[in-house]
């Protein structure tokens, strides 16, 4: 039985430094990113997710110099993101010891790189980050990207089924207005989205206790949960105090309970 | 120092396990010639990529005959992913195309009836269930510790005749995680990104 993955998520800016963020913005400074990986990867994280959040507003691609250090410095499987935008970059990135490869803002452009990519290195290597947010009429918007102006925005429902339909192997559902929040999942979103989906879904966002997680878990049978706020701060302090093994423990030693409900 | 020779099919993601070997004080290079292989003492066929892919690769470089020769001449053999695939008779992944037939299964497409629940890809940590006790390559690995890594869409499936030693791992049904016959070893997931177990697996395989 496959259990549910906890998975840090590292969000690395253009100098490449850990950062932070509030709903995209309020950007704190945390840190050294190898440094904290290679922590992460001490606590044996299930998998760690690791973007660029300049790279594609830069119209560059991640540093394959840091992702190689992320791989030498960590032994966990990897998901990378951040400017991806050609099948030579995710060849470069999967060589260098990289299970997975985030794609998002270069799906505006071309959602067929989304087949190509999958067609040529197997949707398991394929993960896209969908991301999403209520506007201020409470409608769900979703997007590849930042979502800016110009955006082409979707129905939730719509952006995953096409990239399901195009290949893709696991789906990020970032929740843009949780993120940095701490007051937990869209759970039902979530459950929604996993009903209509048959490839892995992963919720980031707006996770800031283990009853979050709990709570998801028992309405949905979800492959993957992903924090940046829970694992790198402190409880409610913007402290930096990486912790993982705790939750990592607790998960393990009950997620069957919260999940056989869907088997009977 | 043991040569340990990775068989290259040009998709990429052979670091981490070089490294993996290479901790472990063995030398890992990576193999595309005939000549290559002939200088290893044992053979890594990885994952990642498609079967059909996989397989094109190798008859450019005129592999796989070579391959199936020295793998029966006895040279330990290790598949992981795709690569335990290979070493099987056919894919549902490449229809019309054979595999090397080293092993007496086939690989299917992961069964989805229930797709609410169970997922494909099935990615993540899975446990594996010994079906009988005389594993070389999980020495060491306590029952509760046999968690993997595992990625993948399509899996192995035992045939009834079978009688060496294999591990199943449970997604929607019960497949082959990992298979011990005579010096051919294969593992449908990750040994290289399974934590310590996935190191003693790898050590288990070469020493």
């Amino acid at each position: 039985m496959l259990y549910p993955r906890l998975i840090p998520s590292l969000l690395v800016n253009e100098k490449q430094e850990l950062v932070k963020t509030i709903c995209f913005k309020d950007r704190n400074y945390l840190g050294e990113p190898l440094n904290t990986a290679y922590i992460f990867s001490g606590f044996e994280a299930d998998e760690l997710l690791v973007l660029d959040i300049d790279a594609s507003k830069n119209k560059k691609c991640i540093s394959l110099d840091f992702v190689r250090s992320l791989s030498t410095f960590t032994k966990v499987p990897l998901t990378v993101g951040g400017g991806i935008s050609n099948l030579d970059q995710i060849y470069e990135i999967l060589s260098l010891g990289v299970e997975r490869i985030a794609l998002s803002s270069a799906l505006n452009d071309d959602i067929r790189l989304l087949n190509n990519a999958a067609n040529r290195y197997g949707s398991s290597s394929i993960s896209v980050i969908v991301n999403t947010y209520r506007n201020s009429v409470g409608e769900l918007m979703a997007c590849f990207g930042r979502p800016e102006f110009s955006r082409k925005f979707y129905l939730i429902n719509e952006i995953c089924k096409i990239c399901e339909d195009s290949g893709a192997g696991e789906l990020v559902i970032n929740q843009i207005d949780h993120e940095g929040t701490r007051k937990g999942f869209d759970i039902k979103l979530m459950q929604d989205l996993n009903e209509i989906v048959s490839i892995p879904l992963v919720a980031l966002g707006g996770c800031g206790s283990k009853e979050h997680i709990s709570d998801l878990l028992k309405r949905t049978p979800i492959s993957g949960i992903s924090c940046g706020t829970f694992f790198v701060y402190a409880p409610e302090t913007s402290q930096v105090l990486l912790n993982y093994t705790a939750t990592s423990t607790w998960l393990k030693e009950n997620f069957k309970q919260f999940i056989d409900i869907y088997k009977k | 120092m043991i040569n340990v020779a990775i068989i290259d099919y040009g998709t990429g993601n052979i670091a981490s396990l070089s490294s993996a070997i290479n901790s472990l004080n063995a030398k890992a290079y990576l193999a595309t010639s005939l000549k290559d292989i002939q200088n290893a003492d044992a053979l890594i066929l990885p994952g990642v990529g498609h079967f059909g892919h996989a397989l094109k690769n190798l008859k450019k470089n005129s592999l796989i005959k070579p391959i199936i020769e020295i793998v029966k001449e006895g040279l330990p053999t290790l598949g992981i992913c795709l690569g335990f695939q290979i070493l099987t008779l056919s894919s549902e992944e490449a229809k019309g195309k054979d595999g090397m037939g080293l092993l007496p299964f086939r690989t299917l497409r992961l069964k989805q009836d229930y797709p609410k629940i169970y997922k494909i890809p099935h990615i993540g940590w899975n446990l594996l269930s010994l079906k009988n006790n005389n594993s070389k390559l999980l020495k060491g690995i306590p029952e509760g510790s046999r968690l993997f890594y595992f990625c993948n869409s399509y899996g192995v499936k035992a045939t009834k005749k079978f009688n060496g030693t294999f591990a199943e791992y449970t997604h929607e049904e019960n497949m082959v995680g990992l298979v011990e016959y005579k010096n051919i070893y294969g593992v449908q997931f990750h040994p290289e990104k399974s934590r310590k177990q996935g190191l003693q697996l790898i050590k288990n395989f070469l020493f």
